[in-house]
Formats: C-alpha cells, sequence, structure tokens
C-alpha cells in the first residue's frame, strides 16, 4: 500500500478509537 | 396518562443511540461512498464533517430532548415565536406560535423510512433462512431480483405481493414492537445484543477477510487517498450527506432517547462518544467490505473496482456470490444476514420508539396501543414494497425521504434552537449538566455550519430533481413518490401540531 493509504490508516485509527477511548476515559473519571 | 421511563444506566442508553445510528449504510453505502469520492481524501473530509456538523448536531438533539423532556414535537412545541399581525384587519395584536409541527414533520420522515427498512429486513430474514442451504446458488443476481423480489419492467406495474417477503415484513414488525414493548426499560435489555452482536460479527468477517488471498489489494482501494478531489465540491456534499444519514438526527429519535435521561446525566462527552463509535463502525465495516471484494477481484481475474456495488445490489448479490466461494459457505450466509438484520432493528425500533413517545406525548394513549397502531399501520403501508415493483417505489420514497425531509428537519432544528431559542443558553445548558465541555465553536456551528450545510443540500437535491427525474423514473412516479409524500406529511403535521386533546383546534 502507498505511503498515502498507510498514512489514512493511522490517522483515521488514531482519531476514531483516540477519540473513543478519551470518551470512555473521561466518562470513567467522573 | 404518560408513562416515562428511564435507560436503565448510562451504558444502555449509549449503546441504544449508537445503535440506532449504526444501520445498513454503516456497511453497504458508506466504504462505496468512500472508494468513489476519493478513498482517504473522503475520510478525511468525512472525519471533518462529522466534528464540525454531525457531532454538534446529535448534540443539539441531544440537548432539546433532555432539556426539554419530552419527544420532538412535545419538545420543539415547548419553544415559541412571536408574531405581530393586525386581527379584523383592526388591532395590531402578537401571536404566539410553536415548532411543534416541525417535530411532527420529522417523526413522520423517519416513519416513512421505517416502513421501507422493515421490508429490507423482511429481506434479510428471509435470506438468513436461505442462507442454510445457499438457496441462490450459483446464480445469485438472478435469484435475488427474479425469483425473491419478481422485479417488474416497470414502476407502475406492481406484479403482486411476495409472500415470503410479506412474511419477513411480519416478523420484522413483531421484533420491533417487542423490542420497544416497554419503551426505554426494554430498548435498555435488547440493546446489549443488537448493539454487540453484529459488532461481534463484523470482526469475524474483518479477520475472515483480511486473512483471504487479494485482500490488500481491495484495501488499497479503500484507503489510497487522491488528496485532489479534496477540492471537488462532489466530496463535500457526500461527506456531509454520509454524516446526515448515518447519525439517524432529523428524524426526532435522539430527542425521544434524550428525554429518558435520567437527571444529572451527561449529554456533550455521550454525544462525542456515539458519532465516533458510529464513524469507526463504518471505517470499520469498510475493512470486511473491502478485503472481501479484493479476495472476489482476484478470483475473477479483474480489478477491484469492477466487483464495487453499494446498496442491496452489494448485500444481496455480490456478498452471496462471495460467500459461495467460502469454505463453510452456509455458516458465513447465516452470520452476514444476521449481521444485517441486527444492524437494522435497533434502527428501525428506535425510529418506531420515537413515533411511539410523541404519540403517547400528543394523546395521552396508552404505550402499548400505540406500540401496535404503528406498527399495523407501518406494515400496511410496507405492503407496497413487498410487491413485484416494490424496489422502484422504496429506491424513490427513500431518495425523497433522505434528500428533502432529512435535510429540511436539520436545517429547521439547527435555526429553532440558533435563533428562537439561542445557541448560547442551550450550549450553557449541556455545559452544566455534562462531564466534558463543549466550546463556542458549538454555537458558530449550529448558526451558520449546520443550517448552511443542510440548505446547500437541498438546492442541490432541488436542482437535480428538477434539471432529470431520479433514478429515470416517470415523472409520474417521482410525484406520488416523493412530493406527494412529503406534501401530506407537512399538511398531516400542521393539523397534528394543531390538534388539542378534547377536540378542540
Amino acid at each position: 500500500m502507498s505511503f498515502g493509504g498507510w498514512f489514512t490508516f493511522v490517522f483515521a485509527t488514531v482519531i476514531l478509537f483516540g477519540g473513543i477511548i478519551q470518551c470512555i476515559v473521561i466518562a470513567l473519571r467522573r | 396518562m404518560k408513562e416515562h421511563a428511564y435507560w436503565d444506566n448510562r451504558v444502555a442508553f449509549v449503546l441504544a443511540a449508537i445503535g440506532s445510528a449504526i444501520g445498513l449504510g454503516n456497511i453497504w453505502r458508506f466504504p462505496y461512498i468512500c472508494y468513489k469520492f476519493g478513498g482517504g481524501a473522503f475520510l478525511f473530509a468525512y472525519l471533518i464533517v462529522l466534528i464540525i456538523v454531525g457531532i454538534p448536531l446529535l448534540l443539539l438533539e441531544f440537548s432539546i430532548g433532555y432539556k426539554l423532556k419530552g419527544s420532538a414535537p412535545f419538545s420543539l412545541g415547548r419553544i415559541h415565536y412571536r408574531v405581530k399581525g393586525f386581527e379584523d384587519e383592526v388591532e395590531l395584536v402578537e401571536r404566539r406560535g410553536s415548532f411543534e409541527w416541525v417535530g411532527w414533520f420529522a417523526i413522520l420522515v423517519g416513519f416513512g423510512i421505517t416502513t421501507y427498512y422493515s421490508v429490507i429486513m423482511g429481506w434479510s430474514a428471509d435470506y438468513l433462512v436461505y442462507s442454510f442451504n445457499t438457496a441462490w446458488g450459483n446464480a445469485p443476481k438472478e435469484f435475488f431480483f427474479n425469483r425473491v423480489l419478481g422485479l417488474t419492467d416497470s414502476i407502475f406495474h406492481l406484479g403482486g405481493i411476495r409472500w415470503p417477503i410479506l412474511l419477513g415484513l411480519a416478523v420484522s414488525w413483531v421484533w420491533i414492537v417487542l423490542s420497544i414493548w416497554k419503551g426505554a426499560k426494554t430498548v435498555s435489555k435488547v440493546v446489549y445484543v443488537t448493539v454487540l452482536l453484529p459488532w461481534a460479527i463484523l470482526l469475524v468477517f474483518v479477520i475472515r477477510g483480511l486473512t483471504l488471498p487479494g485482500a490488500f489489494e481491495g484495501i488499497k482501494y479503500y484507503l489510497t487517498p487522491d488528496w485532489s478531489k479534496l477540492l471537488h465540491a462532489e466530496l463535500w456534499h457526500a461527506a456531509i450527506s454520509q454524516v446526515f444519514f448515518s447519525l439517524t438526527v432529523g428524524f426526532g429519535v435522539m430527542i425521544a432517547y434524550a428525554s429518558f435521561l435520567p437527571p444529572k446525566s451527561d449529554i456533550v462527552n455521550n454525544a462525542f462518544l456515539i458519532g465516533l463509535a458510529d464513524a469507526a463502525t463504518a471505517y470499520v465495516g469498510g475493512f470486511a467490505v473491502f478485503s472481501t471484494l479484493g479476495y472476489y477481484a482476484h478470483l475473477q481475474g479483474v480489478p477491484v473496482s469492477q466487483v464495487m456495488k453499494s446498496g442491496p445490489e452489494l448485500a444481496f448479490v455480490t456478498y452471496p456470490t462471495i460467500i459461495n466461494h467460502l469454505p463453510l459457505a452456509p455458516l458465513f450466509g447465516v452470520l452476514f444476514f444476521l449481521m444485517l438484520l441486527t444492524l437494522a432493528i435497533d434502527s428501525a425500533f428506535s425510529l418506531v420508539e420515537s413515533v411511539v413517545a410523541s404519540i403517547m406525548d400528543k394523546f395521552g394513549i396508552r404505550r402499548w396501543k400505540a406500540n401496535i397502531g404503528v406498527a399495523v399501520v407501518g406494515f400496511l403501508i410496507g405492503i407496497l414494497y413487498t410487491t413485484g415493483g416494490g424496489l422502484y417505489w422504496l429506491d424513490v420514497v427513500d431518495h425523497f425521504m433522505n434528500n428533502y425531509g432529512l435535510f429540511l428537519v436539520g436545517l429547521l432544528e439547527s435555526v429553532i434552537i440558533a435563533y428562537f431559542y439561542r445557541a448560547e443558553n442551550m450550549r450553557s445548558f449541556a455545559n452544566s449538566i455534562s462531564e466534558r465541555q463543549i466550546g463556542k465553536w458549538w454555537n458558530f456551528s449550529i448558526k451558520w455550519i449546520v443550517p448552511l450545510s443542510a440548505l446547500v443540500l437541498l438546492v442541490f437535491s432541488f436542482t437535480g430533481t428538477i434539471l432529470s427525474p431520479y433514478g429515470g423514473y416517470p415523472r409520474r412516479a417521482e410525484f406520488l413518490g416523493g412530493w406527494l409524500v412529503l406534501g401530506v406529511f407537512i399538511i398531516a403535521s400542521l393539523v397534528l401540531s394543531r390538534y388539542k386533546k378534547g377536540g378542540e383546534a
């Protein structure tokens, strides 16, 4: 896969799953 | 007497809202749109639109439902506007009006969608049974269009009811009604299965797909970005539409669901979590779809673009074809159609629940009566789509519900909250109860970005329809399945909002 493909993969994975984990952590800290 | 139920706990609410947002579109629309509009470039645009349009709109609906404590018509009916006019052409008086009709319009559009969504569930239920012996054999296309749908040659040639689909439709409605039988109380339990099970099956398909030969060729088509497309208006149009379609906003569902939240519940963090989880499901769904398509293209010795399909053809023709080539084909068939059914069921029952909640709020009738009444009407309307010409009607109605109804509600909701309720009032309220704070950018989004996006989409849709009839259907069909339905919904919304219990208008 091209660099662009890998970049998209890392970018989307980090934003989506990183975002979800952040939301869960905030909720658990309450 | 209103029977107000609350969610069992926060997880139940989050799962119910995720289940409502995630539907067939995450699997059969998102990956295709992504591929069509520049792969990774589309994904990039989609995430931006999700953050600045989708999540703000989701939060807007949660705020309305939670703050005003009711279904969409009830909640929007509590927001008033004042107009000055002459009474008897003499005296200048101030009149008060409410936006209840917007809530009813949203509910009716959602209900219109349920009438055919339940038919697609019916197809899936039938295919679940057909999977046990892969009844589609070596000709899945002929099987789907001729033997299952009995597709006629034109939209006005209905060609009779297809009885297995009617049976599937009946099963779907029974399942929908049972899932919402006691409202949030029942849904709180059902969603643990209907959200977690399709996720689990999706992961099975991702793993199975990625371990097939040719899978990475498919993934390449999915993710390789064509950055030049970021400058094309079509890409942004597709990204905004996909965000609107995917989040189940604009049908009053999220308003009703938020009204079942107990006091002191968070809404901001939940809106982010639900929006991201919906997008993540579509993103992961893309891996399942493209890896499998890569495998199929590899078998056929053709480029992936030649086997790429979307919508019902992807699910009911391409997938059965691919399943034929897998070891344990019946097992993967059952899993695939079970996944489709469970993906669809929570979207369907959330739409029905918002109708039921609205009827209960307005007319004060018992839940079981509202459940059964809505199901019977939905089932009867759905019979049209079980005929040989049903797929054509489904296509026309779907186009108008999504491209006009949905965008119009998005536009009206954002304008009502931004300019009549005041965006800042709603933002302060949301922040006062939430564990995550939303900045003033939300006001800007609700005042400008969301309404302008919805308006642009409406204008695009309208121009497209005027220039050429949708899908090449006759104008008469477009009128009956589109404009007339929307017109009836608007009139019905106005009548319902004028109706007061006891009969006086």
